[in-house]
């Protein structure tokens, strides 16, 4: 399918294909050995202008625009490379510091963001509740200019690294109001903080996602993003964005898993035939194809429309309601082609599928998906 | 220090196919920035990183090599020459020197001119040094590393088995090698601005030449043919005979492939 | 296109010479070139002149009309004993004015691939890079060149016919060696020589042996790949051996890899390398597909099997049938004999 890009999307693209071969290569050596990111990694983001791509200039970023970021996204999901994580996690995060916060708070936390010295997180889900305000169990309690925060948050990634996370915990100065949350930007090295190991995860080998522990941590009011109780507003409209990013990284993932799929179907030869020209296999690619390029038209629609500055939280649902059972169902017959060898983990297609399997979890399951995106259908939205 | 680089889009040939009958597809090809030029661009990068300048980015071929310059542009040049003119076509090294020292000339003032040593298509390797008679600058081929003290560089030139260091006055001319450096991905706010700039046009009426010197007909060498080296897949040739007999047959072989 | 232009006053072959020290430098290069430029003058009916530059190289001179030369225009001076690329191009190109040769050869050594471009261009003439075959036309007497080209994929050759000298430079390690005659005589014409240091800029401040860092098994122009089928230990350190005369790297197969033989940057196929080289020799290999992905595209391969119907040899343009274990100490040996019979 030929989705018209122009030259410089293009370019874009031929750019993050060239950066993965490059810089992800070598990130992935180092994350196989250590099980952990490079601690120079965000500077190799940073240094090819990859961190606040949708932030504007004054605050470090390139005011580029979201379509190039799912550009490279794709890019990056087709390496299999865990370092997409913090790749979207630097710039959504920033991007929404920007959108919510004050001058202050954005001269003070974005330009980190941007120029790799400051890993974000994303902190809401907790060991009881990974979607439900009310149910929060981490408390900020009003102590003057400050709050104290105390609690825990559960599968947080880049947690033990140094820099800013967005904290989301029940405000105790707004009990009686109709929404309690707000939310925090902590430095994650704030005297109170501990972290546990990492969550070795059936996807995403490396990935440093952890358990964050508050123990009376200070956090000044200047620090509040976003008006205070009105926090969980934030977390929808970050997690909205971030789907769609997501999105394009499963897609690029689907990809790969297509192209080592065909590439196979030609070299294996069963009785005298390459496999690819028995109909079972024919069929298969077939079907595996036209669900990649389905999937990408519509994580194409829903960036324009974020870039448009319309409405896309729904059709940002509706990304995952259809694009993770297809990306993961083409990365099952990716491996089923390859028979054994997609079962051995010397192929790829075997890291793929496992990648491809935290699209129905992470950052919103897709049964609140289905409920979002079938209520608004009805609703008429 | 302002720096001028050179470069060539190549077709991808580690891409290149042959069809059923032996003979090579060369239609297709994705073209690409010639990667020893790459290499030359990082080279002037890098020291603009250091010294601050300017680069200019020329190139000599047909309107789509526009793509390449915008590439170069995207890593971090300044300034865009295409040197584009009917006139220019089927010039050999010769030629090709003539036109782009022409433009050098023209462009005025400069600290360094580099380029790749060679092109992955035509591998002469001729053009750089043809390029640095012409405009009289000295010449440090085979640049391994490049360092800049004032007004004098330090070049470590690759001499096969031997490397010598080199020291040469500016401006000057250097090619180089792929072990200089690591080309950088063009940043994403370089690539920007990259299609917001112009890339210069330049035909032959803006070069102040002689025409008998330009393109074919200004190409001291000629193409008598081209022909495909034979390669036949599939009909292996077995060489009979005891050891001592079939490694002597397989030796005769390697001796009319120069593999000894 | 052009008239035939009067060339009748450009006469002769001449061979640029490299030295090193006073010695024809580590490769037989200088050697060849006499002996090809030797050929080329015969068929032209004309002499062959050796341009030698460098510092004390008078002997060399001498040496130099022993391998063929009937001429050597010695360029001796302190100025000249490290290859300086403007002075040794003005002097050549100042005696390539006054005395008119009809052919200019030079070895296309890293030297040879700086100073020939910039005698062409100074001489306005054409220069064929890099050239395998060299042949003089029998009916218009001009040089022919044929040389590879779009990365060794095509061969191509090429003509200078409307300018002089038709330089041309040479692939080392493909012209035969000429025959050392003790009887030969000939001339050495010592150029009188004023050498302004001005005129060369480039000065060269030291010369050390390069120290070559690791092994990228993708930019080998030759590799020995060894399978299960010469994996025990004695065929192996053959293999070795073997690769060094041939002056290649050494890959493996997985198996291989998995036995510890062979590091896995060096393994070659679908989980490991894919390469392309002038050379391909593949020993104790059957060639599943999984490992012919890896090396299908190299330009030359080679299959040494126990099995005639092992699938590599599908994948060969030669092959042996028979035990390596055997094969590869005769192959040594064969040539190590014709190393020694150049």
């Amino acid at each position: 399918m030929d989705f018209n890009l122009s030259p410089f999307e293009k370019m874009v693209q031929k750019t993050a294909k060239d950066f993965c071969e490059k810089e992800v290569t070598k990130i992935d050596a180092y994350m196989a050995e250590h099980k952990d990111y490079p601690p120079d990694l965000l500077q190799r983001f940073a240094k090819a202008r990859l961190l606040g791509m949708d932030v504007p200039k004054e605050f470090g970023g390139i005011g580029s625009t979201n379509f190039n970021l799912i550009l490279f996204a794709e890019e990056l999901g087709k390496t299999g490379s865990t370092c997409m994580l913090p790749f979207f996690m630097n710039n959504s995060v920033a991007e929404t510091i920007c959108h919510w916060g004050t001058e202050e708070v954005k001269k003070k936390f974005v330009p980190p963001m941007c120029d790799g010295s400051a890993w974000a997180s994303m902190a809401f889900t907790e060991p009881g509740t990974g979607s439900d305000p009310k149910a929060l169990t981490m408390v900020a309690e009003p102590d003057g200019d400050d709050f104290i925060l105390n609690g825990t948050k559960r599968f947080i990634s880049m947690a033990n690294k140094p820099g800013y996370g967005i904290f989301f915990a029940k405000d105790l100065s707004m009990q009686g109001a109709k929404t309690d949350t707000t939310a925090f930007i902590v430095d994650k090295f704030s005297p109170g903080i501990t972290c546990s190991g990492h969550y070795e995860l059936m996807g995403l080998d490396g990935a440093d996602t952890c358990d964050i522990f508050f123990k009376d941590v200070r956090v000044p009011k200047a620090n509040i993003l976003g008006e205070q109780g009105k926090g969980f507003k934030i977390l929808l409209r970050w997690i909205a964005g971030e789907r769609i990013q997501q999105a394009a990284a499963l897609v690029g993932g689907a990809q790969g898993a297509l192209e080592e799929a065909a590439r196979y179907s030609k070299e294996r030869v069963v009785s005298g035939f390459p496999l690819g020209f028995m109909q079972g296999f024919t069929w298969m690619l077939a079907e595996m194809k036209t669900k990649v390029d389905a999937s990408r038209l519509m994580v194409y629609n829903a960036i324009l429309l974020q870039d448009q500055k319309k409405p896309f939280e729904v059709p940002s649902a509706e990304l995952k309601v259809f694009v993770v059972p297809m990306v993961q169902e083409v990365c099952r017959m990716a491996v089923q082609i390859h028979g054994s060898y997609g079962y051995s983990k010397e192929y790829k297609v075997e890291k793929l599928f496992r990648n491809a399997m935290h699209g129905g979890i992470v950052a919103s399951s897709l049964e609140i998906n289905k409920t979002i995106a079938g209520m608004a259908y009805l609703a008429g939205r | 220090m302002n720096i001028i680089v050179c470069i060539k889009q190549v077709p991808d040939v580690t891409e290149v196919k042959w069809d059923e009958n032996g003979s090579l597809i060369r239609t297709g090809l994705p073209s690409i920035i010639n990667p020893n030029d790459k290499h030359a661009l990082e080279a002037a990068l890098a020291l603009k990183d250091v010294h601050g300048g300017t680069i200019t980015v020329i190139s000599m071929g047909p309107p789509q090599v526009e793509e390449s310059l915008r590439e170069a542009l995207g890593m971090g040049c300044d300034r865009a020459i295409l040197l584009t003119d009917r006139k220019f076509g089927g010039a050999d090294c010769w030629a090709t020197a003539y036109t782009l020292g022409l433009a050098i000339r023209k462009i005025g003032s400069f600290d360094m001119v580099i380029t790749g040593v060679e092109a992955m298509d035509g591998n002469t390797a001729q053009v750089g040094p043809e390029i640095a008679d012409f405009l009289k600058l000295p010449l440090c081929s085979y640049a391994l590393d490049i360092r800049c003290e004032g007004d004098k560089v330090f070049v470590l030139q690759n001499m096969g088995d031997m490397v010598r260091e080199l020291e040469a006055p500016l401006p000057c001319l250097i090619t180089a090698e792929k072990e200089l450096n690591e080309p950088r991905v063009a940043p994403m706010d370089m690539l920007m601005e990259a299609y917001a700039k112009e890339i210069e046009i330049w035909g032959m009426d803006v070069l102040d030449g002689d025409p008998a010197n330009f393109g074919l007909k200004g190409s001291p060498t000629r193409l008598r043919k081209v022909f495909s080296p034979k390669r036949i897949k599939g009909k292996v040739e077995i060489l009979e005979g005891d050891p001592a007999e079939s490694a002597r047959k397989l030796v005769e072989k390697f001796k009319e492939h120069n593999f000894i | 296109m052009t008239d035939t232009k009067d060339f009748s006053d450009y006469k002769g072959v001449w061979v640029f010479i490299e030295q090193q020290e006073g010695n024809l430098t580590r490769t037989t290069l200088s050697l060849e070139m006499l002996g090809e430029g030797r050929k080329l003058a015969d068929k032209l009916g004309a002499p062959l002149t050796a341009f030698l530059l460098g510092h004390n190289v008078g002997k060399l001179a001498e040496e130099l009309i022993l391998y063929g030369a009937d001429i050597v225009l010695l360029a001796d001076h302190p100025a000249l004993a490290e290859y300086r690329t403007g002075h040794y191009t003005d002097i050549i190109c100042k005696e390539a004015l006054e005395r008119k040769p009809d052919v200019l050869l030079v070895g296309a050594s890293p030297v040879g691939r700086d100073l020939a471009p910039r005698i062409s261009f100074r001489l306005h003439t054409g220069c064929t890079a890099d050239c395998t075959l060299l042949d003089i036309d029998e009916e218009k007497k001009i040089l022919v060149s044929t040389r590879p080209a779009f990365g060794g994929n095509v061969m191509a050759t090429i003509l200078c016919p409307d300018h002089r000298p038709q330089m041309s430079t040479v692939r080392p390690g493909v012209m035969d060696m000429p025959v050392k005659d003790t009887a030969r005589k000939g001339e050495v014409v010592t150029l009188n020589l004023s050498i302004d240091e001005a005129a060369d800029p480039v000065k060269v401040l030291s010369v050390k042996k390069r120290e070559h860092s690791g092994i990228n098994i993708r930019e080998a122009e030759r590799v020995v790949c060894v399978g299960m089928g010469a994996g025990d230990t004695q065929t192996f350190a053959r293999l070795e051996e073997l690769a060094k005369e041939l002056d290649a790297q050494v890959g493996g197969t997985r198996p291989v890899v998995e036995a510890c033989l062979i590091t896995h940057d060096c393994q070659i196929g679908q989980t490991g390398k894919t390469i392309r080289p002038e050379l391909y020799l593949a020993v104790g290999v059957s060639g599943t597909v999984q490992h012919t992905t890896g090396m299908s595209e190299a330009k030359t391969i080679v299959a040494i099997n126990k099995d005639a119907k092992a699938e590599i040899f599908n994948f060969a343009h030669y092959g042996i049938v028979g035990d390596a274990s055997k094969i590869v100490p005769a192959l040594i040996d064969q040539i190590r004999k014709a190393k020694a019979a150049r």
